[in-house]
């Protein structure tokens, strides 16, 4: 047998010009996937098997194949923009709602009004639903992952024993539900997600259900000129400072809050209305006795709609990725909300078409503990999507809701002067992004 | 042998001006020779300096110039704006209680790791039944992951069914959990001393090993000279630590203003401030709002902090070789 030597000058040559055209090949992928082939989608790590079935039926419908990328929960947005920037193509992707307008002002995003049976999609939705995924002029820039609202859970046993017969109405009522609960013996009534993140999402929540507007059409800051919003702010940090809450809610994750209130440690809990089956899923000695109150308290009763979105990119795919869209986040090839009723069974995520909570099929997924018709309300008449959040400055101030509101919950700052932060941050951050 | 042979006609070549014209005739041989003499330094040297220039001096000057600029990244469009991101950043109210935290959470880093590390170190330098597991498990705190000591730490604390509290409360200390990560002091402290849990062990190591190498001659003779256990260690194994010493303090300071990672699993820099490090503002600066332009600012900051803390520590500490005594 031949024994061919290799010297370092054929070794070098070769496996530079090996390398040379992995970089070419490296370098025209993004091209290439932009000409055809698989469709590219990318989502967070939320059930990512579910995701890969819902394209495996996709492409079993459609006959189009679909790559699946999973970036991670935690810096999804960083992911999903580095990789944007570096030169990534991506068909459809998940997106925060607070991210879509940046990302079509930046052209990362198609509109979708211009595309087949935009119209029927946006009709078929509950009119308070449409402005969460259009831009204030009408043009339609993104698609429901999922929805939900903010509801009040309540633990109808605990209040009874306390002598309530229903579940609060005003603020007032509930500080008041709460400390005769705390008095007998419930150590931690009220729960809610205050941690940084999400405080902004409480602050719309608290803001709505008191018939504050919390923002002007334009996104200026209408919740500073409502002295309401003083009182709503100065409630919070009562409820913070005089023990209403865990101490601990500043920082504790829903699985703390969850098991608090299985276990009966807790009374009320405010957070997006699927986690009423999630509760029930985890099982405890109390679940028997949570509900879900019909109305937020305050004086208006209106709580706050949610919800992620999916977008679409421009490009030579646009017809095979809108069909993928539709798909997804409106109706299957049979007229199915096959996607959205799987998310229901698996997380009882919810979806903002009316027909969708009439169907036995989500109904039964969704457990007997829940009344349809009270979450249709909400999704109908008793909830605002507010459309600022949409706007491309959005992320910012949220960051910013969240120093605030737990310095002034700790008592480091005076609810008036948190109402003038907030509203002082939104203007100069629309100043910056005009 | 071949290779010895050859060095000395390689010599004799390039060194030797009374060769004859007919050796010399090889010319363009020997030019290649000479240019090989000139530049093979360089080129041997090349692969460590574009690795240097690409993966510190270019992100450096990268950064530099990134501060003074405002980057729009969406739109594509950079804005010099001289000092602004700088005067922004020093009035600004998180900044200045992001230093004065940084400052404290740094000297829990700094001092917690380096005096029980050097504890655990001349523990474990000793001869006793168990040392060989006692060095093992010293080793295991540092070889978990930043994001796995802050979960671990977070369940450490926990006020629900946390090991600290359990262990308090069945020593009778306390009649109820305490909600630590709740109070802004305690969620300093205990994030703090997560950090500086897996330093220890860092720092433990490090001076274990320069422990090993002093010499047994040199504590012999200085209790023939009469040296007690005081001076012994002051002046033998305190002087022979010190360069093992300087170089512990200098990466406990550096982590002390660049930890990241387990604060912000266990916190978020919440409650409230109670934690906002630098570290914290600047990722919150370039990865939630995208300013890469103040995230530069905050960053170069960062840098000249640690920096000066990290040299002044070594001006006060560090001694020149012969002058330990």
């Amino acid at each position: 047998m031949s024994k061919r030597q290799l010297s370092r000058r054929q070794f070098l040559k070769g496996t530079s010009a090996g390398l040379a055209s992995l970089a070419l090949a490296g370098a025209s992928g993004g091209s290439l996937l932009a000409q055809g082939g698989p469709l590219q989608f990318y989502g967070w790590d939320f059930q990512p098997d579910t995701i890969r079935q819902h394209l495996d039926n996709y492409t079993a419908q459609s006959g189009t194949p679909v790559d699946l990328h999973i970036i991670p929960n935690v810096g999804y947005s960083t992911g999903l923009q580095t990789k944007i920037l570096g030169g990534v193509h991506m068909d459809v992707y998940y997106n925060f709602k607070y991210n879509s307008t940046r990302f079509f002002n930046a052209g990362w995003a198609r509109r979708m009004d211009d595309l087949p049976d935009a119209d029927e999609v946006m009709g078929e939705m509950f009119a308070s639903s449409v402005p969460s995924y259009t831009t204030p002029d009408g043009q339609l820039i993104s698609m429901p992952y999922f929805s939900a609202v903010h509801v009040l859970h309540y633990n109808e046993r605990l209040l009874a024993d306390s002598g309530f017969d229903a579940p609060p109405q005003t603020k007032q009522d509930l500080y008041d539900q709460c400390a005769k609960l705390k008095a007998d013996g419930i150590e931690a009534p009220y729960l809610a997600y205050w941690i940084k993140e999400f405080c902004e999402e409480y602050l719309q929540v608290y803001l709505l259900s008191e018939g504050v507007t919390p923002f002007s059409p334009e996104g200026e800051p209408a919740f500073a000129d409502d002295s309401k919003t003083v009182d709503v702010f100065e409630w919070w940090q009562a409820m913070f400072q005089d023990g209403m809450t865990s101490p601990t809610q500043l920082t504790d994750q829903p699985g703390e809050q969850m098991t608090a209130m299985q276990n009966g440690t807790s009374a009320f809990y405010v957070l997006h209305h699927y986690f009423l089956k999630l509760m029930n899923s985890g099982g405890g000695p109390e679940v028997e006795n949570l509900r879900i109150a019909g109305r937020m308290p305050g004086a208006s009763g209106q709580t706050f709609q949610m919800g992620e979105v999916v977008q679409m990119s421009d490009g030579p795919n646009v017809d095979s990725s809108w069909d993928l869209v539709k798909f997804y986040t409106w109706k299957d090839a049979n007229g199915e909300r096959s996607v959205h009723k799987s998310w229901a069974a698996a997380a009882a995520l919810g979806a903002p078409y009316p027909d969708f909570y009439d169907d036995p099929e989500v109904q039964a997924n969704y457990g007997g503990y829940y009344d349809f018709d009270m979450i249709k309300d909400m999704f109908a008449n008793n909830s605002d999507v507010v459309q600022a959040r949409n706007q491309p400055w959005y992320s910012e101030f949220q960051t910013h809701v969240g120093d605030e509101i737990q310095r002034m919950l700790q008592g480091n700052l005076a609810p008036a002067d948190a109402v003038t932060s907030l509203a002082d941050k939104v203007v100069e951050l629309r100043e910056q992004y005009s | 042998m071949p290779q010895a042979v050859y060095r000395v006609r390689r010599l004799d070549l390039n060194e030797d001006p009374t060769l004859a014209p007919a050796q010399l005739s090889k010319s363009s041989a020997q030019e290649r020779k000479h240019w090989d003499r000139k530049w093979i330094p360089y080129v041997l040297l090349a692969p460590a300096i574009i690795t240097i220039v690409v993966v510190i001096l270019s992100p450096l000057v990268t950064t530099i110039a990134y501060s003074f600029s405002n980057i729009d990244l969406i739109r594509d469009r950079t804005t010099f704006v001289g000092l602004d991101n700088y005067i922004e950043l020093f009035n600004s109210r998180l900044f200045w209680k992001a230093v004065e935290i940084n400052l404290k959470f740094a000297a829990i880093v700094v001092i917690v790791p380096t005096l029980i590390g050097l504890l655990f170190a001349l523990l474990l330098v000793e001869e006793f039944v168990g040392r060989s597991l006692g060095r093992t498990l010293l080793i295991l705190p540092w070889a978990l992951p930043w994001i796995v000591i802050g979960l671990l730490w977070n369940w450490v604390v926990h006020s629900q069914f946390g090991a600290l509290n359990g262990l308090l409360y069945s020593l009778g200390l306390i009649d109820k959990y305490i909600p630590f990560m709740a109070d802004e002091n305690w969620a300093l402290v205990f994030t703090a001393l997560a950090s500086a849990w897996r330093q220890t062990s860092f720092s433990a190591i490090l001076l274990l090993a320069a422990l090993q190498t002093i010499p047994e001659d040199l504590y012999d003779a200085a209790k023939v000279d009469g040296a007690g256990a005081r001076a012994r260690f002051r002046y033998i194994t305190f002087a022979w630590l010190r360069p093992t010493l300087t170089i512990v303090l200098l990466y406990n300071i550096v982590l002390g203003f660049l930890q990241f990672d387990a604060v912000w699993i266990m916190t978020q820099g919440g409650p409230g401030d109670a934690t906002m490090l630098i570290s914290v503002l600047l990722y919150r600066h370039t990865f939630i709002n995208f300013d890469l332009g103040m995230g530069a600012a905050v960053s170069n900051v960062l840098g000249l902090i640690t920096m000066g803390v990290g040299l002044l520590f070594i001006r006060l500490i560090y001694r020149p070789q012969g002058t330990y005594a």
